[in-house]
């Protein structure tokens, strides 16, 4: 009898959770999948980490009662699933990115407009790839627009001052980068 | 390009990448799909609990065979003993005849005769074949020598032998009234003779 109690009340707890978790599904997969897909820059890879998300979300479905903001717990389970997924991350060589920024110097100096096609951004991957860890993630999840500069910070465990100082300095890397690129001076 | 244009062109580039890094759109039904996995592992998740329920019930039940088959061993191991005793002593069988079905169990065994690790009792329990009972009691065998004579001296015999016999085998003294010879033709005899001498 006990048994039969403690299995029935489960499959009620159960039944209650499947109904948030559909609901998180249901509002935030999008949110998930963009987490996911800007570190993995890739559609498959994006969607396998978006499902094993929402399988952890599942697994840890006792949490889900007491948790407050349950779209920042969400996009802090999914950032690290993605950043476990995709542990080694292929780093172009500089040379490749020398090339890409000719093809691309070439094409502004002909459009005089920029013509942000796949070249931009695979250059611009490829840059982001070369920061450093800690200025590289703020700038990442900054791209997210769904995400504010507190929910960074929560994120990734720091404050939200932290965030936009990391978040300038990862730019002005990267604006440095790209105009000597322009300029012809990526070997330096 | 001069150097403001350049700088200006590659903050431009830049805030245009960093817009498009992350605005993708999932491939169309990812919600479904996601729902649908969901879904499924929820179910897998409730049927491996209702699993989980069912094994220490299991457990319960395959102890509870188990100790029934112990006792239930263990009752046969002991009769087993007890025949086996009683065919191996056959001074101890008229006891345990003479006991009744339930008074068996008290029987202690003599403890050379128990043997603790015959798991299986030995088929010692053969059954008895009756023979068939019949109409007269004792059954009819021919006479001995000496049953003969016995027949031939009672119906031989006169009454007066018998009687002492009969009263020698019970053990009575002789009454001599019994031996009493009835007197011939009363006192005329005795008046013949005396004349006679005369």
């Amino acid at each position: 009898m006990a048994g039969r109690a403690i299995v029935s009340e489960a499959i009620a707890v159960a039944r209650a959770t499947e109904n948030e978790l559909e609901l998180l599904v249901r509002e935030h997969a999008r949110l998930v999948y963009r987490i996911a897909y800007s570190v993995s820059r890739n559609h498959q890879d994006a969607e396998d980490t978006t499902q094993e998300t929402f399988l952890r979300v599942l697994r840890q479905r006792r949490k889900l009662a007491s948790v407050n903001d349950s779209r920042a717990w969400l996009a802090r389970i999914a950032w690290r699933v993605a950043i476990q997924r995709n542990k080694k991350v292929a780093a172009v060589p500089f040379e490749d990115i020398g090339e890409m920024a000719v093809e691309l110097r070439s094409r502004i100096a002909s459009a005089d407009e920029l013509v942000l096609g796949a070249e931009m951004g695979t250059l611009l991957e490829s840059l982001i790839v070369m920061l450093p860890a800690k200025l590289r993630d703020p700038l990442i999840l900054s791209t997210i627009e769904e995400l504010s500069r507190a929910e960074i910070a929560l994120m990734l465990g720091t404050n939200e001052a932290a965030v936009r100082s990391r978040i300038f300095r990862a730019r002005q890397i990267l604006r440095d980068k790209l105009a000597a690129l322009l300029e012809g001076k990526h070997g330096t | 390009m001069e150097p403001n244009n350049q700088d200006d062109l590659a903050s431009r580039l830049l805030n245009a990448g960093l817009q498009h890094y992350s605005a993708t759109e999932p491939q169309p039904g990812l919600e479904q799909r996601l729902l649908a996995h969901v879904r499924l592992e929820q179910k897998q998740r409730t049927s491996v609990l209702f699993y989980w329920w069912l094994v220490p019930s299991g457990v319960v039940v395959l102890a509870i065979v188990s100790a029934a088959l112990f006792v239930d061993r263990r009752s046969e191991t002991v009769s087993s003993t007890i025949v086996a005793s009683s065919q191996l002593h056959p001074a101890a069988r008229p006891s345990l005849v003479s006991l009744g079905p339930t008074d068996l169990t008290h029987v202690a065994p003599p403890r050379s005769v128990i043997n603790p690790r015959a798991s299986r009792p030995v088929h010692s329990e053969k059954p008895v074949r009756r023979e068939p009972r019949l109409e007269q009691f004792p059954s009819p065998r021919p006479l001995s020598k000496e049953e003969e004579l016995l027949r031939a001296f009672v119906t031989e015999a006169p009454k007066e032998e018998l009687v002492m016999a009969a009263a020698m085998t019970k053990g009575e003294d002789l009454q001599i009234k019994s031996l009493e010879i009835p007197s011939l033709e009363g006192d005329g005899l005795v008046a013949r003779s005396n004349e006679k001498d005369h």
